[in-house]
This record gives structure tokens, C-alpha cells and sequence, in this order.
């Protein structure tokens, strides 16, 4: 058995609330990945990261709130490696629009918008889910993608434009 | 507001709870991770089973019943479609059916398919009009209809739909126990698939369906002795194995066979393995005990008295967590457990 105590708390507060903390994870990810066994390997990445934090004595307080913050670097992994997938597979467009100037105001159809998120490029979607789903700062995004703040406003430009685009052709 | 600031509200925040198998898993998975770490032993390295776990969700369906193959195998459908191929993507994508043969002729056409779902078969082939084998395209129709159970009819029925299958009726609650639905697939035929829900009594079925009397080969007045006739046969549900130390036993069986045990609730020398398919236990009984076998009933009580008009003796009844429990003798003294579940287990 564990001998710090405190690990031993956490780890029982763990599979204590695991039924409650179990969907809210999952539901989390599901909703990014939209697929079913995306999301179980992703969950199942979290809790035992979690689970490995725990161990090392890192953790202040297990609540699902931190689950959901590991599942989201989980997630940031995933699309890391899915883009490089898709790198390898075709090469990157190079004549990427720029950002429209304008605020784009309208109101989103937000089933369309969900749709249109999970239709684009993982950097595009991991982008934009972080910095407008998850409402992340444009620095802490930078930190989850392993980008520079710069490299991450270029980033978003090039993802707002690829989701308007999109979005604008589904409501066409 | 800029629109990108409305995509916060694509996500509602609600928990969603995922599929229970994989649930257990990973409970079990962290449990043993949590738990196992013992001071006097060295710590071994275990072969990363993460892997096996997510292969066999792949391929083991997700939404799909586990009857046991021998239920199933005595009837295989055979049927025939106009593209083979694209049918077996088709079951694949909806069913989570899995190909395990395929005949292709030097004409190209497939002569002979099969795939599992579930633990179901299905065969399937091309058209053959040459010798009168057609599909239900070509026939303008289908006389038979292709019954499926599973653990959730709504989710096949909208991959079903999503995947261009042509709806006949949506999921609905039938007053015999099923919520059923039924539509065509995109090569003609016709499915019924349904997960259940209750296991209501002949009576109380025909009470609920006007204009039908319903009858079964058991009377109803004794439908509670002829258990046998009218249910799928009594499956193990759990069993256990005595060990002079289940700790020991714990390291050895995780070494061999990749067992994951967890500590049960019921005395720290008791392992529980909870990564198998058919769950078992370590007691501390030794190992010259010989295993206890827990046989899994809808109803305890029935059985019981089942044993009794069968010559049989009932021992001991007790209930636990996780369910009845009741130690009967067969009629040459040879000792089972019949075991109703609690719900969750």
C-alpha cells in the first residue's frame, strides 16, 4: 500500500467519486472528439494520468474540475498527433485566407456550428475549442498546443477564417 | 458579440455516461493502479495492456448482446445482397460487425461472406441470378425479417439512419418487454433490432396487447416451474478459487494471464479479478477447496423451489451487495450457488 496518507485520501476520493466524475470527463471529451472510442482512450488517459499524479504526492484536491483540466491536455496531445497525421498524409495548403476584419456578428446555429467544428483540420478544431469553447486565453492555448503566443494568433486567424468559411457553406 | 464567442455554448456541460463495460475497466484499472503497490515486492514490469483493452473495443461491439455463441449458432441467416462488400461496410459501421471470411470469385463477385455480431452470425453473398440466388432488391421485396438484440437500440438505430438505412419505426416501448425498432438497410432488408427493457408474464403481455391472446408452451399458471422452457439457459456467472494466500495468487495469475484484482468488500484476503469476461474471485479457503460456482438467475427464489420439485436441497440463502444468493445441493449432493444479481452487477 501507499504510505503517504495524503495519497491514500486522494486515490479513495478518486474511485469514491469515479461514478460522478466518471461521465463528467467523459462528456467532456466526447463533445470534442465526437467519437466514441476517441473518447473512452482519451478518458481512460486522464484518470490514469491522474491516477499517476496522485501517486507522485502533485495533486491539492481531486474534484472534476481537475480531471477535465487533464482530460483537456490529453485532448491538446490528441490533436497534436492527429495533425501530424494529416501532415503526412497531404500537404499543408499554403494560400490559407486571412482573418476577415470584420467581426463576423451573426448568430451561430449552434448544431451547425458543433458539425462545422468537427469538420475541420485538428489544429483548426483544437484552436478554436480551446480559445471559444473551452473560452482558454490565447497564452494558456499556446501553452496547451506547445506553441508561442504569435505563432497561436496566427493560428487562430487561419482557424476562424477555415470555420466562417465552412460554417457559411453548410448555411448556404 | 463576435460569433466565435457564441461557440462556448456548443457545449452544454453535461455529463454523459459512457458505455458500462468500459467503465468497470477502467475503475478496475485504476484501482489496481492505486492499490497494488506492495513495499516488499519489487515492483515487475506488466506488458502495457492498454493496447489488448482498446483493440477489444474495437472489435467487441459496443451496443451489441454477448448471448453466448451456442444460443445462436444452431440458425444462421444466409443473405443474399446485391454488393456484398458494401454491405459488410455497412454492418461494420452500424453494427460494429465484425468480416471473418470472404470468398471472392474470379469474377469478382463475392461468392460467400461472414461476420459476426455480437456473438450472432450472418452469412451473406452476391447475387447469383444463374441459380436463382437474388436479393431483396431484385425481388422487390423481402419476406423475412432479421432480429437483432442489443444493449442500445437507440444508438444503433440512429447510426442506422445516419448510415442511410430506410426508418420503418423508431425505438419505441413495446408492452412485451422490448423497445424495438425496425428499418431497411440500404440492401433491402429488413431489421428488427431491440434491447430489453422488462420481462413482463404471458398474462400481463396479453393484458397489454388488445386483440391478441398470448401462449406459450408453458401454461402461465406454472410458468414459474417451467423456467427452463421459456428462458435462455442458466450461464456461470461468477466463480471463485480458494488459494492459501490470494495475494500471492493475485501476483502469479496477474503475471500468467494478465488479471487485474481488486480487494472485494467482503475481507482484505479476498481478490476480486474484474478484467475477465466472466468475473472471478480468490478466496482464502485453500487450495483444497474446491471452486465455488455462482449461477446467474433473474429470479433465485423460483429456482430455489425449482431445485426442491427436482429432487434437489436448498442449503442456505443469504443477500449481498451484490445480489441474492442461494447454496443448493443437486439431486447427488453436488453444491451450487444460484446467484441474482443486484442491479449494476
Amino acid at each position: 500500500m501507499n504510505a503517504d496518507p495524503a495519497t491514500a485520501d486522494h486515490g479513495n476520493v478518486l474511485l469514491a467519486r469515479y461514478d460522478e466524475m466518471l461521465p463528467q470527463v467523459y462528456g467532456y471529451v466526447l463533445r470534442r472528439v465526437r467519437n466514441h472510442t476517441d473518447a473512452e482512450d482519451l478518458t481512460a488517459e486522464a484518470f490514469m494520468a491522474a491516477v499517476t499524479s496522485i501517486g507522485r504526492g502533485q495533486v491539492d484536491e481531486v474534484t472534476p474540475a481537475w480531471l477535465i483540466g487533464i482530460a483537456r491536455h490529453k485532448l491538446a496531445d490528441h490533436w497534436r498527433r492527429a495533425e501530424r497525421e494529416r501532415r503526412r498524409l497531404t500537404a499543408v495548403a499554403s494560400n490559407e485566407p486571412d482573418d476577415a476584419t470584420d467581426p463576423w456578428d451573426v448568430e451561430l446555429d449552434l448544431l451547425d456550428a458543433r458539425d462545422v467544428l468537427g469538420t475541420l483540420g485538428p489544429h483548426h478544431r483544437s484552436a478554436l475549442t480551446l480559445r471559444y469553447v473551452d473560452d482558454l486565453s490565447v497564452p494558456a492555448v499556446a501553452e496547451l498546443l506547445g506553441r508561442t503566443v504569435h505563432a497561436t494568433e496566427a493560428l487562430l486567424v487561419r482557424a476562424r477564417s477555415a470555420f466562417r468559411a465552412a460554417y457559411e457553406e453548410v448555411q448556404s | 458579440m463576435s460569433a466565435f464567442e457564441q461557440l462556448r455554448h456548443t457545449d452544454t456541460g453535461e455529463p454523459i455516461a459512457p458505455d458500462q463495460v468500459f467503465a468497470a475497466r477502467l475503475r478496475a484499472r485504476i484501482t489496481e493502479a492505486l492499490h497494488t503497490v506492495d513495499p516488499d515486492v519489487p515492483l515487475v514490469q506488466l506488458p502495457d495492456r492498454t493496447g489488448t483493452m482498446t483493440t477489444t473495443e474495437h472489435t467487441s461491439p459496443r451496443s451489441v448482446t454477448t448471448t453466448p455463441a451456442a444460443a445462436t449458432a444452431a440458425l444462421v441467416p444466409y443473405v443474399c445482397v446485391s454488393n456484398s462488400a458494401a454491405a459488410i461496410d455497412w454492418y461494420v459501421a452500424v453494427f460494429d460487425a465484425v468480416e471473418t471470411v470472404r470468398y471472392v470469385g474470379d469474377d469478382g463477385r463475392i461468392g460467400h461472406a461472414e461476420v459476426s455480431i455480437g456473438s450472432a452470425r450472418l452469412m451473406l453473398s452476391d447475387e447469383y441470378p444463374e441459380i436463382g440466388v437474388v436479393g431483396p432488391q431484385t425481388l422487390g421485396g423481402t419476406p423475412f425479417t432479421l432480429n437483432l438484440n442489443v444493449d442500445d437500440v437507440d444508438d444503433v438505430w440512429a447510426r442506422a439512419i445516419e448510415h442511410g438505412a430506410d426508418a420503418e419505426r423508431p425505438p419505441t416501448d413495446q408492452p412485451y418487454g422490448e423497445r424495438s425498432c425496425t428499418f431497411r438497410d440500404p440492401s433491402g432488408h429488413r431489421w428488427m433490432v431491440q434491447t430489453t427493457i422488462a420481462t413482463p408474464t404471458p398474462d400481463e403481455v396479453g393484458d397489454a396487447m388488445a386483440g391478441y391472446t398470448v401462449m406459450t408452451s408453458a401454461p402461465a399458471a406454472s410458468a414459474r416451474t417451467s423456467l427452463a422452457s421459456s428462458t435462455a439457459p442458466v450461464e456461470l456467472g461468477y466463480f471463485t478459487l480458494g488459494f492459501t494466500d490470494t495475494a500471492m495468487a493475485s501476483r502469479f495469475y496477474r503475471e500468467l494471464f494478465g488479471w487485474q484484482t481488486e480487494q472485494g468488500n467482503v475481507g482484505a484476503e479476498y481478490a476480486h479479478v474484474a478484467n475477465t469476461q466472466l468475473p472471478l474471485g480468490f478466496t482464502p479457503d485453500g487450495v483444497d477447496s474446491p471452486p465455488v460456482l455462482y449461477f446467474r438467475v433473474d429470479d433465485a427464489e423460483a429456482y430455489a423451489i425449482r431445485v426442491r420439485e427436482l429432487g434437489g436441497t436448498v442449503v442456505s440463502e443469504a443477500t449481498y451487495d451484490s445480489g441474492g444468493n442461494v447454496v443448493c445441493r443437486d439431486n447427488q449432493g453436488r453444491e451450487f450457488h444460484l446467484w441474482q444479481p443486484a442491479p449494476g452487477y
